[in-house]
Parts: structure tokens; sequence; C-alpha cells
């Protein structure tokens, strides 16, 4: 009887999975808000893979299955608060930050002390911004800039090609960026320009 | 390589996501070019400050027990199945009868087991539903892709007239957007978005019905997809053709030139009201799709 065998592969791959525990916790903090529904979540996402795990190949990416239930939980549990629509109204608008830090200056130069730096920006500047994202887009950074997922995982994880996530991402970030940029104004990180702009 | 084309792949080439030919052609430009040399440090700098500014969150150390434990103790009751099972240890004919003897269940499945693979076989000869046709498949994806999107939209409003506005100005040729008219207190139109579907660009419309069921309403103009070969039902003067797909049924029709799909876990019945009742609606306001006519 191979059933021993079996057991102790799957042992071997919860073993492994447990050493995700981490990011998963992170991610499902990003996407809910509160510590006690991310512990739940967490732990329902583990129950679950023990649950499926006989359906999980072997050979496919772990981390990235991880992130498909985790997040699968997370649109189930939060059905209602998902049905909220969300309206992306970027409209296509095109925005860097980089082209209006360096608009009235010839060229941007880290070194040069009277130009911003993003290493200004804080802590909190970077949760808020995250934070005021849509959950869609929230989620896609979070995979690529903090989970280090690659187009490949994040795909297979949302579900969608990979064109698609490209296209996400990139909106993510200008939207992003956006919100950085409203912060740096706000917050007077930009020398000279605090309130003459928009 | 033009500044332009280095510029639209700075992401992929900061994510690492490009081959080693275009990557290595990108990275000569860079080395060339002051300008996108700039901008490039920049976003990569942004992506980094993202990633160390992001507070971590850590698992408290208890609910890491917890789960941990939980798993163990899941595991703990198979592995006494297991023991049980591989106790015997005598001739095989022994085996055999202590297992029926353990287990009665056993000696039922036996019994059982010739006639329900005679019944399947039977039902796979003749009663086997025939596989979703390619379209009905489609659909029934798009629908479980929105559904899995998190409500995110291009538009959200519960006006029809502003979303058809929306896909004229998303769209600069004269697309005829009827979207539809619910009955408010049943059906609400929570946004819509742009969308592919069957190789051609759709017009995505969200409603939900009694708080808890959402609908996909798939609409493609000027399409000349044959779907006289599904199954059909008449409704209020109109052929409904379905299918089902992924736990989905789904309705389609044509009005003209124009083909709708209607998706949802809705029985095919609700979904046949739900299509009856935003065409009604359509049918009697005589709808003008696009630039409104001056009274
Ligand atoms: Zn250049
Ligand atoms: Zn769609």
């Amino acid at each position: 009887m191979s059933f021993g065998k079996a057991d102790e592969k799957t042992r071997d791959l919860e073993i492994l999975a447990l050493e995700y525990m981490d990011a998963l916790f992170n991610f499902a903090m990003r996407m809910s808000g509160n510590r006690e529904d991310a512990e739940d979540l967490v732990q329902d996402t583990y129950l679950k893979m023990h649950r499926f795990l006989h359906t999980f190949e072997e050979g496919s990416n772990l981390k990235a299955w991880l992130f498909k239930i985790l997040r699968n939980t997370f649109i189930n549990k939060y059905r209602k608060k998902m049905r909220e629509p969300q309206e992306i109204n970027d409209n296509n608008e095109e925005f860097s930050l980089y082209d209006r830090i360096t608009a009235d200056k010839d060229e941007y130069d880290p070194l040069n002390k009277s130009s911003f730096n993003v290493e200004e920006f804080l802590e909190d500047d970077v949760k808020y911004a995250l934070d005021n994202l849509p959950l869609a887009f929230r989620e896609i950074v979070c995979y690529s800039d903090l989970e280090g997922l690659s187009y490949e995982e994040i795909s297979e994880v949302i579900g969608c090609p990979i064109g698609t996530v490209k296209s996400r991402l990139f909106r993510s970030r200008r939207l992003l960026q956006k919100f950085l940029w409203s912060y740096a104004k706000k917050k007077g990180y930009l020398k000279g320009k605090k309130g003459d702009i928009e | 390589m033009t500044c332009k084309e280095a510029n639209e792949r700075i992401y992929e080439y900061l994510d690492c996501e490009l081959g080693k030919d275009i990557y290595s052609e990108i990275k000569i430009h860079l080395d060339l070019c002051r300008k996108c040399c700039n901008k490039f440090e920049f976003e990569q700098s942004l992506k980094k400050v993202i990633r160390d500014k992001s507070q971590t969150y850590k698992i408290s150390e208890t609910v890491r027990q917890r789960i941990v434990k939980q798993l163990t103790e899941v595991h703990g009751e198979r592995s006494g199945i297991k023991q049980q099972t591989g106790e015997s240890n005598g001739t095989k004919r022994h085996k055999v009868i202590q297992l029926f003897a353990k287990r009665p269940a056993y000696l039922i499945a036996a019994a059982v087991i010739p006639f329900l693979v005679s019944g399947l076989a039977v039902y796979f000869a003749f009663f086997r539903p025939t596989p979703p046709s390619p379209i009905i498949r489609e659909v029934a994806e798009c629908h479980d892709q929105h559904i899995h999107d998190m409500g995110v939209f291009d538009f959200v409003s519960p006006d029809r007239n502003g979303m058809s506005r929306k896909f004229n100005e998303l769209r600069n040729f004269n697309f005829a957007v009827a979207v539809p008219e619910p009955n408010e207190y049943e059906t609400r139109l929570l946004g819509c978005k742009d969308c592919y579907l069957a190789g051609r660009k759709s017009v995505h419309v969200e409603l939900e019905k009694r708080m808890n069921m959402r609908f996909s309403l798939e609409i493609i103009d000027g399409s000349e997809m044959n779907i006289n070969n599904l199954k059909k039902e008449f409704s209020g003067g109109r052929a409904y053709h379905f299918g089902r797909h992924k736990d989905y049924n789904v309705l389609l029709w044509k009005d003209g030139n124009t083909l709708y799909a209607l998706t949802s876990e809705a029985q095919k019945k609700e979904l046949i009201h739900v299509a009856d009742e935003t065409m009604q609606m359509r049918r009697f306001r005589d709808f003008q799709p696009f630039f409104p006519k001056e009274k």
C-alpha cells in the first residue's frame, strides 16, 4: 500500500507551505485591513490547502497556488464588500511621477539636493497610497512589488492572461504614483512647489 | 532601439520579465541615453521604496501555533486509518476476509459496484450531456472572470444612458450599446467595462438580482456568430439559446446584428426572466443608443 508514502509527501508539501505563512498573512492584512480577518483568512487557507492538496500538481508553483487559495477565500468571504462596485476612473490618462517631478527641470538628478528624491517618502505615505488603491489594483502591486511574484505567477493567481497582468500592473502603478504625487504636494516634499500645482 | 520603444518596456525591464536579447538591447540604449537612464533609475528606486517602506505584518505566534496544531490534528486522523488497514498479516485470503469483517461497508460496495459500473456505462453511452459549445464555454469563462475581478468597472452607474454615453466616449465609433433597463426593485445595474469575447470587443454590463446574484451581460455588436445549433427556448416572442458550463447557465440571443449573452449561477428560468425584462424595456422605449436626437 503506497498510502504511507503519499501521506508523507503531502506532509512534506505542507511543511513547505508553512514557510509562506508570513507572506500570506502580510497579503491578507493588506487586503482585509485588520488582524482578525487576516488571521481567519490565513487559517482557512491552510485548511483548504490540506483538503485540496491532492489536486496540487507536482512541480507547479506552491506559492502561487497558496495565494490563489487565499484570494478565492477572500473573495468568497467578503463578497458583500466586493459587491460594492469600484470605478477605476483613470480614463487611461497619462501620468508619470517622474515627468511631474522633472517638469520644470532640465533633467532629474538624484544627487542634486534641491530636487525631490523618492527616498523622502515615508512609510506612512506608501501605506496610504497602497491602501487607497482599489482592491484589484492593490492586490497586483502587492504580488509584484511586495511579494516578487513573476507575471506568470500572478496570471496563475488571478486567472487572467499575462497581457491582462501587464496592463493592470501598469494602471495600478500609474494610480499609485498619482497618489504619491498628491502626498508629496500636500506634505511639501517638493521644494518651492507646495500648493502651486493644481 | 528608440526611446519610445525602451519606455514601452520599462516595467517588464525592471520586473525582469524580458528575454535576454531584448533585455540587452534596452541595456545598450540606457548606456547611451541619459534621459531614459534617469527615468529608469527613478522608476527602479520608486519600486524599491515601495517595497522597503511597506510595513510587513507578522502573524502572531499564537495563531501560527494554532494553525500548525490544526494541520497536525487532521493528519493524526488520517494516519489512524492507515494503521487500521495496515494491521492484518496472514495469508492473502485471510486478509480479504478480515477486511470484509472489519468493514461490512466494503462487502456492500463489492456487491453494488458492478451495477454502478454498468449504470455508468449506459449513462455514458446514451445520456451523457453533450460538451458545451465553444461560445458557451467562452461566455461562461468570461463571467467567471468578472465575478472574480473584485468589482472593478470602468464606469459605475445605475443609469443605462450614462453607460451608453460612456461607451460612445470610450470608442471612437458609433457602437450602439443597448444597455438594458432593469426593473429596479428586483434587478439593478452595477457597472460596466470593456471586454473581449470570441475575438471581438464586447461591452460588459453587470447586473445584480436580489442583492446576491450576479449576472454578466455581454454585448457584441456586429457579430456573425451562428448560435442556431444550440438548444433553444421561446419566451416573449424571442428565441433564447442556452447552454451550461462551469456551474453557470448561459443564455444567448440576437437582436438584429447584436449578440447578447447573459450568464449567471441562476436557473435558466430566472435568466430568461431577466432577459425578458430588460429586452421589453428596450422595445417600449424606442431606444436611441447613441447621439440622442434633439427634440
Ligand atoms: Zn532614450
Ligand atoms: Zn466579459
